[in-house]
């Protein structure tokens, strides 16, 4: 029986805030950048869950592809001619897990 | 828990160090050794009373680019017990080696391009950290990465590896995680990528602070027997 791939949840929030599609554009293409296509198709690298308030997303990806993702979005530097900077705030196995993070993210902000 | 250390910040002004210590603080991290220039040279235990009031353990690094031997030990000497790290950029071999060998040395930033190569030779002599920069890879991702895969290849079974921020701004700061993935993705296993931002700063810090202060008597040698003196780990003696 074939099994199942294990997966990560990155939530990750730009500085300034951007709209989230374009966050998980610039990760793709930071990605693509550093590890080729063939990276890129092999990372299974997703937008889930954008929050456009905060500027943040929630991406998926392969759990062998973390450091890379990891890596592409701390290499972001600019995003649409802007200086900016990708934050990882959070890591989990789950989307429920990367949820309740950002929960508690945000309570504590307030 | 861990704690993080950004080995290396850069700061000039007052109001941008309190900006960068307040960032490395939302980012997790414990401690920052500062690289102060300019004006802000001379209040460092102004800034490390705020970087406290903030939740940071703030440490002066001095940084040294010299260009031969004699330059080198010469700025030491004239530096010692002054700075809790120093560090020293190796941009020809004759320096690399010197500085690999002299314990008033912590660690050594070896530029993208150095003009000598690192082989197992100079692997032999260093016993100080290899520092990676990382702001230097976003300046120049291709021959930055060139040159840490040969560090972390030739050098990083025998030696420390650092990852530092390098930074003046606070937008090209980043979160321990986000160092750690560079030694992480050039191939370390996930704890020792994270030591990087961690044990192997930490122990370096802990033992300078120790050698800078009235207990330490020479290499291995500490006064001890009072009672509200803490007690000293025995891998940073």
């Amino acid at each position: 029986m074939a099994r199942r791939m294990k997966r990560r949840y990155l939530l990750i929030s730009s500085e300034p805030a951007h709209h989230p599609e374009r966050v998980a554009e610039t990760v793709k293409s930071s990605y693509k950048s550093l590890f080729g296509e063939l990276g890129l198709a092999s990372s299974d690298l997703k937008l889930i869950k954008g929050y456009d308030r905060e500027g943040a997303v929630i991406l998926r990806c392969a759990l062998d592809s973390l450091p890379r993702a990891i890596l592409a979005a701390a290499t972001v530097t600019e995003i649409d001619g802007a200086e900016a900077a990708l934050r990882v705030l959070a890591i989990s196995g789950t989307i429920r897990g990367i949820i309740r993070r950002l929960a508690r993210l945000r309570s504590s902000y307030t | 828990m861990r704690r993080y250390v950004d080995f290396w910040v850069i700061s000039e002004e007052r109001e941008k160090a309190i900006d960068l210590l307040k960032t490395l603080a939302r980012l997790g991290y414990s401690d920052a050794v500062m690289e102060l220039r300019g004006d802000l040279a001379g209040s460092l235990e102004e800034l490390r009373d705020m970087a406290a009031e903030i939740g940071i353990r703030l440490h002066r690094k001095l940084v040294l680019k010299p260009g031969g031997r004699r330059e080198l030990l010469r700025e030491l000497r004239s530096s010692r017990g002054r700075f809790e790290v120093i560090t020293v950029i190796c941009e020809s071999l004759e320096v690399a080696l010197v500085a690999a060998r002299d314990s008033r040395v912590d660690s050594l930033v070896i530029p993208p391009k150095p003009g000598f190569r690192i082989d197992k030779g100079v692997a032999s002599t260093i016993r100080n950290c290899v520092e990676l920069p990382f702001s230097w890879y976003l300046a120049d991702r291709q021959q930055f990465l060139e040159g840490a895969l040969k560090i972390i290849q030739v050098l990083g079974k025998r030696v420390g590896i650092i990852v530092s921020s390098a930074s003046s701004s606070p937008l090209l700061l980043r979160g321990p995680r986000e160092l750690a993935s560079l030694p992480w993705v050039l191939g370390y296993p996930q704890e020792k990528a994270l030591d990087t931002v961690s044990r192997t700063p930490l122990q370096i810090i802990e033992r300078n602070i120790l050698k800078l202060s009235r207990r330490y008597v020479a290499r291995g040698v500490v006064r001890v027997g009072k009672e509200n003196e803490e007690e000293i780990p025995a891998d940073i003696l």
